[in-house]
């Protein structure tokens, strides 16, 4: 049996389409109910619903085999699994956004408000940049226009929410798409249900480019 | 009188039955001190893969620290030359960052270590001493072999930036293909080289077969020498009929500044991390000024004690129940007539309430009786 942890929500329902599309489909899945483990022993695959920033988490450490989890949360925490393969779903860029009209001023610490703490810490080390972080874990939109801080880092997917609040793009600096993930062991010990799997996952993501 | 065996956990198990093993092979056990100065894991923080070390001053001013590592003070303090080999194994603790908790924690690390004059036949031991060490663990284990030349070597014809280098290793270690095809197709490299690159994280499984297709992306004689040396290993593992549970890997890459050749990484089934990682790192000798050959690897044995075994019902089988007015040698006596039947006793005024025991005895004017089964 594979565990496989998804990400609750849209993208977990998006991911769960195309393993459903590549032959792992699971009835109880789409019985909506509460439940967190779903089993489907026919295809011998049990899903995990999890948070989706801790998809991640529970594929190092060995509690699913595989897991789909977005490109932001991999860079951010650097898991030590392997990144198999690019699902081209869940699209949106890691970018710097500020109040319309913002200008830098070079002179003084930046004060930057983000959920991805490393990320922007490594951004910016780059740059050679004396910053400030402020941790927040939503709502990051409401930081500059308050004066918590005078940008924020924070994936962008259509900009909608940052037009609403009066809020634009500075500078995009990462690509992020959700990713196929497998535990390192479990890759080796599971290597030919792992792979059919992600033979079939990539199968499906040319499809939909074509 | 029978002896009671104490139940050993997994970790303690294998310990022993390894020290058996590494010492048929002729290896010393090598008792190390728990200090190091901080200096040498300052100089050397990219074989650590970190810079978090406990510090402390000690009596005399000198900054030390509690090792983060034990090969590091191996090579340090060697005399083997390359006519006098040194053979050796530890069993130490060690400090380390816990990337999880953000805090120090304790490892139990034993380890191996062959300094002096490496051939291929001190490769092959300390390699199929590697795959025993796993066998004791588990039934169910992979070693994943790999030879750095093939990586590095590959890396050092595309003549790529430092920056891209690092940045396509750690792509290569995570199995990224397609960020492998990204970062190359951007570092402008010819169609055979993006080939060569995308091709590297799928080269693992069986050895013959993989060192067949690994033959057809080599770029220069040094990546065949590599696969050479791999299939020459392989072969001698075959001899000692070790072979069923050797892989290769290609895309597993140590630090190119300190290993070379031959590397490799251990796993079972049960546990979801590699427990034995090791490998030839004759490089790290040279940068601590020494002129000899080495290779070894350690095994973490904290994860081992994570499998499941079968764990005591009972924390001890009797319990034996006694008043006040009893005298001690009438206590003594049926603790120890108890014992003999190879029971482990305790003696207790009242009903222990935090333990559980498989049978209680009252001892009332010298006679024991037994009361009930199991609580």
């Amino acid at each position: 049996m594979l565990n496989i942890a998804l990400p609750k929500g849209r993208l977990g329902d998006q991911v769960y389409g195309m393993l459903r599309d590549a032959g792992y489909d699971c009835p109880a899945y789409e019985d909506k109910n509460r439940l967190l483990v779903l089993e489907s022993p026919e295809k011998g695959v049990r899903y995990l619903l999890v948070k989706p920033s801790d998809v991640a988490i529970y594929v190092e450490h060995h509690a699913a085999d595989v897991g789909i989890v977005g490109k932001d949360i991999l860079l951010e925490s650097g898991p030590d699994v392997y990144e198999l393969l690019d699902l081209d779903i869940g699209k949106c860029r890691m970018a710097v956004a500020a109040p319309k009209g913002y200008k830098e001023d070079p002179d003084r610490t930046l004060r930057i408000a983000t959920k991805y703490v490393n990320i922007a810490k490594k951004f910016y080390s780059e740059k050679n940049r004396d910053i400030e972080i402020i941790k927040l874990n939503g709502s990051i939109e409401l930081a500059p226009i308050l004066g918590l801080s005078d940008v924020i880092v924070d994936i962008v997917e259509t900009g909608g929410t940052l037009k609403a609040n009066n809020l634009e793009v500075i500078e995009e600096f990462k690509n992020i798409s959700a990713r196929f993930i497998a535990n390192k062991s479990s890759f080796k010990f599971q290597n030919q249900i792992i792979s059919d799997m992600m033979e079939k996952l990539s199968l499906a993501v040319g499809r939909e480019e074509e | 009188m029978k002896p009671k065996k104490a139940e050993l956990k997994p970790d303690e198990r294998a310990c022993l039955t390894l020290r058996g093993l590494y010492e048929q092979y002729g290896y010393k056990k090598y008792k190390m001190g728990k200090f190091e100065e901080y200096s040498l894991y300052v100089e050397n923080k990219d074989f650590l893969g970190t810079e978090k070390v406990i510090t402390f001053t000690d009596l005399d001013g000198r900054l030390l620290a509690l090792k983060p590592d034990v090969t590091l003070s191996i090579i340090k303090n060697t005399n083997a030359t390359s006519k006098c080999n040194e053979k050796l194994y530890y069993l130490e603790n060690v400090y380390r960052e816990s990337r999880e908790s953000h805090t120090f924690k304790e490892i139990n690390q034993m380890g191996l270590e062959y300094i002096g004059k490496v051939d291929p036949y001190c490769i092959a031991e300390v390699v199929a001493l590697a795959a025993q060490s796993l066998e004791t663990i588990s039934s169910d284990y992979i070693l994943e072999l790999s030879h750095m030349s093939f990586v590095v070597e590959l890396l050092e014809s595309l003549q790529v930036a430092e920056h891209i280098k690092f940045k396509l290793l750690r792509l290569i270690r995570s199995k990224n293909a397609d960020g492998l095809r990204k970062t190359a197709e951007g570092a402008d490299l010819s169609e055979l080289q993006i080939e060569s690159l995308c091709r590297l994280p799928s080269l693992y499984g069986d050895m013959k077969e993989t060192v067949k297709e690994a033959k057809r992306i080599c770029l220069n004689g040094a990546m065949e020498r590599a696969l050479g040396e791999l299939s020459q290993t392989y072969d001698a593992m075959e001899a000692m009929s070790l072979a069923e549970h050797i892989q290769v890997d290609l895309s597993i890459v140590n630090d190119i500044d300190y290993y070379n050749g031959i590397i490799f990484k251990g796993y079972v089934r049960e546990l979801g991390k590699s427990i034995l990682a090791g490998g030839q790192y004759d490089q790290a000798m040279v940068r601590l000024g020494k002129k000899v050959d080495a290779i070894g690897f350690a095994l973490y044995l904290n994860e081992i004690n994570r499998i499941a075994y079968e764990k005591q019902e009972y924390d001890v089988d009797a319990v034996v129940l006694y008043k006040c007015s009893e005298g001690v040698a009438q206590v003594a006596k049926a603790v120890q007539s108890l014992q003999q039947e190879g029971l482990s006793v305790r003696a207790e005024k009242s009903r222990p309430e935090n333990i559980r025991y498989r049978q209680l005895y009252i001892l009332e004017n010298g006679e024991l009786r037994e009361e009930e089964a199991s609580c």
